[in-house]
């Protein structure tokens, strides 16, 4: 139970879509979303295949958990083998649409081969089916999601597409459900674009089974009893995952101009209180609300407005539309979305800040991958490696808010100079002959923490099998208290193996700080067959790590890639907490590596994959 | 001596003593170790608290015994771990 028990496999070479059960045992062993998600691949996909290849498969994995009402039991998850990275993807979004087609029946969909002309897939309950997407293809995904509602005639359907990011094979492009949810990094959405498939429209009106409905009751209500009171809770509530700007800028951790530097001095035109601060032009501030995903009481998506006389709302867009679309109410800044197009870029105004943001979610793309590959073309332009020539006249200077946002509009569209940034920023980088600019970790872009500093953070970075990641291990708390590498390994081994299982249960995983991980594992006993305990959670998570690790060897990875940006590592902080520090792993990876069970290239010992059963 | 401790990440919820600011100049008596000027300040709850002084962070463990003084600037950041 809890389980759904059935998968739905989607051929986009023959056009077939059959379901098929699912397999109990792995699902008793890696649980469900990222870890079971994570195991199919393993099992049906070459790791040595090009990700856009017709032999990738992209899997959408509920967990158990899902559609469910325990507490954010929305979260599903897209893996593949990432365009950006060639690693293992496991992209996690929250929104609707997981647990719609978890309550139509299916705890995975595997979408294999690639259709001849673009098609949507159409799922309704036991009925699937691909359709033509030949008139959506060129659509954004704010076009696509209403123009499928009205062709099915299904109003309650829930989406995730592609926009033209996707389409045009923007490397970080990202998969975007329910208007500005989205299925975020590593180039899922370039793999899904490579296979000429659009989009995804399901209908669900199935319920969800759970083992022991009483007791997945009370462990659901003792679970809200620690959550809704939480400081934390609140806090995400109110002020949402903007408000750890400040708190990053003055610790010295806010990533600024390509991590150039570490303290933003424009951060009060951009954080959590700027939002609120009421236009001149309309009254209204720019934050709107909050918003909550499936079975969330956290609410800690945003909801914001651009300044309605701005420029970038009025007139003309470059493909000749009508800006006047901007000025809904849409998704707003994640503390991610404002640090990336924000202090990476130097960039002070608001306004351009949530309008990337908007076009992000418009069209598709990773805002952390666009903004700091952006970033690294500033540091490129200012160097003068990039020339206005090359740029197509755009002066690429940090701080310059009216080229961010017109380099971001040529991204979306593949389009001149844009065409290089969706590179990315390692691909970008390399192009121009100075690698050592791009601030990722095997291919992936740099989040909003500064590794120089946050010691804990360094390593998460370096280890994280899908690249360049501060969700993959929960580090922070103890960095910004302890800013030494003493027990940093087995912190972020242990916070690694238990987001891990979080990652793999349906729920979200910024419920770790709210409440004790014992109650999800209170959640997943009651719901699932088994006995289900925090320790076999631990063990779940560190499976999951070694399988994605094994994936990642057997892909070419090897240690030469647990490591972080020259810059990080030979240019000390200037300032702030981490002033005069570089981020140093070498006392911590082999500590990591032990600690792993791996042998001291970063290969698992045959002891560590026997216990684990791998 | 005087203090001057500056507040970030706390949104709305600052102590009462603060008013509507996020810096406040503390007039106390004695020389104070931080677990003092947290009581001062009507803190009891330190989860995700990091105390700086300038650009050094005090760490949890020395919040007994290292002493403030006369016009340090310290820094109390309310930290969660974020997205």
């Amino acid at each position: 139970m809890a389980w759904q028990n059935k998968i739905l496999r989607v051929n986009l070479s023959d056009h077939s879509c059959i379901s098929e059960p699912l397999n109990r045992d792995w699902a008793q062993a890696y649980l469900g979303q990222r870890g079971l998600g994570s195991k199919y691949l393993v099992e049906e996909v070459d790791p040595g295949i090009d990700p856009l290849s017709p032999q990738n498969k992209l899997i959408i994995a509920t967990g158990p958990l899902t559609a469910t009402t325990a507490p954010t039991g929305g979260r599903s998850s897209a893996v593949t083998k990432g365009a950006l990275t060639g690693a293992i993807a496991a992209s996690n979004t929250g929104g609707m649409f997981g647990a719609e087609l978890k309550l139509a029946g299916y705890d995975l969909l595997i979408i294999e081969g690639r259709a001849a002309s673009p098609v949507y897939l159409w799922i309704c309950d036991d009925h699937a089916e691909l359709r033509s997407a030949e008139g959506l293809w060129g659509r954004s995904v704010w076009e696509t999601e209403p123009w499928l509602r009205r062709e099915l005639g299904e109003p309650q359907a829930k989406i995730a597409s592609i926009g033209r990011a996707g389409e045009v094979g923007v490397k970080f492009a990202c998969i975007v459900n329910d208007i500005d949810r989205a299925y975020g990094r590593s180039g899922v959405g370039t793999v899904m674009g490579s296979k000429q498939l659009k989009a995804i429209a399901v209908r669900g009106t199935r319920g969800v089974r759970v083992d022991d409905p009483l007791a997945f009751q009370q462990a659901v209500l003792d679970t809200m009893q620690v959550l809704q009171p939480s400081p934390v809770r609140k806090r995400f509530t109110v002020r949402g995952t903007h408000n750890m700007m400040d708190v990053t800028n003055r610790f010295g951790s806010l990533p600024t101009r390509n991590c150039r530097d570490v303290q933003f001095e424009g951060v009060e035109a951009i954080n959590a209180d700027a939002v609120r601060v009421r236009r001149l032009s309309d009254g209204k501030p720019s934050l709107q609300g909050n918003k909550a995903c499936f079975a969330c009481t956290i609410g800690c998506g945003r909801v914001a407005t651009i300044d309605p006389v701005s420029p970038l709302v009025n007139g003309s867009d470059p493909q000749g539309g009508d800006r006047s679309r901007y000025k809904l109410p849409s998704g707003g800044l994640e503390y991610e979305t404002a640090f990336a197009f924000g202090p990476m870029c130097g960039v002070d105004d608001l306004d351009t800040l949530n309008y990337v943001n908007f076009l992000c979610n418009e069209q598709g793309m990773d805002p952390i991958s666009l903004g700091v590959s952006i970033a690294a073309a500033m540091e490129l332009f200012e160097e003068n490696v990039l020339t206005l020539e090359d740029t197509g006249g755009l002066e690429l200077r940090f701080g310059n808010a009216e080229a961010l946002a017109r380099v971001a509009e040529l991204t979306a569209f593949g389009e001149d100079f844009g065409a290089d940034i969706g590179l990315g920023a390692a691909r970008l980088c390399q192009k121009y002959g100075r690698p050592e600019l791009a601030m990722v970790v095997k291919g992936q872009e740099f989040p909003g923490y500064d590794p120089r500093a946050l010691k804990g953070m360094a390593l998460a970075y370096a280890t994280s099998n899908r690249g360049c990641c501060h969700m993959r291990a929960r580090p922070l708390l103890d960095d910004f208290s302890n800013v030494s590498t003493d027990g940093k390994a087995e912190l972020v081994k242990t916070t690694q193996d238990l987001v891990g299982a979080i990652d793999s249960s349906g729920t979200c995983v910024f419920t770790n700080v709210m409440f004790p991980p014992k109650h999800l594992a209170q959640m997943i006993d009651a719901a699932c067959e088994g006995d289900w305990d925090l320790e076999r959670l631990h063990t779940v998570g560190e499976r999951i790590w070694n399988l994605e690790r094994r994936f990642n060897l057997a892909a070419g990875f090897s240690k030469d890639d647990d490591r972080l940006p020259k810059r990080t590592t030979t240019e000390p902080a200037g300032t702030g907490a981490g002033k005069g520090q570089t981020a140093d792993l070498s006392n911590m990876l082999g500590e990591y590596y032990r600690l792993r069970g791996w042998d001291a290239e970063g290969v698992p010992l045959p002891e560590t994959l026997d216990r684990l059963e791998l | 001596m005087t203090v001057e401790i500056k507040l970030f990440g706390f949104g709305d919820e600052r102590p009462p003593c603060f008013g509507d600011s996020n810096t406040i100049r503390l007039a106390i008596e004695t020389p104070a170790t931080p677990w003092l000027l947290l009581r001062a300040l009507g803190i009891t709850d330190t989860t995700g608290l990091v105390l700086m002084n300038a650009d050094r962070v005090i760490p949890e463990r020395q919040w007994s015994e290292a002493i403030v003084q006369d016009s340090d600037r310290l820094t109390l950041l309310s930290a969660f771990e974020g997205g």
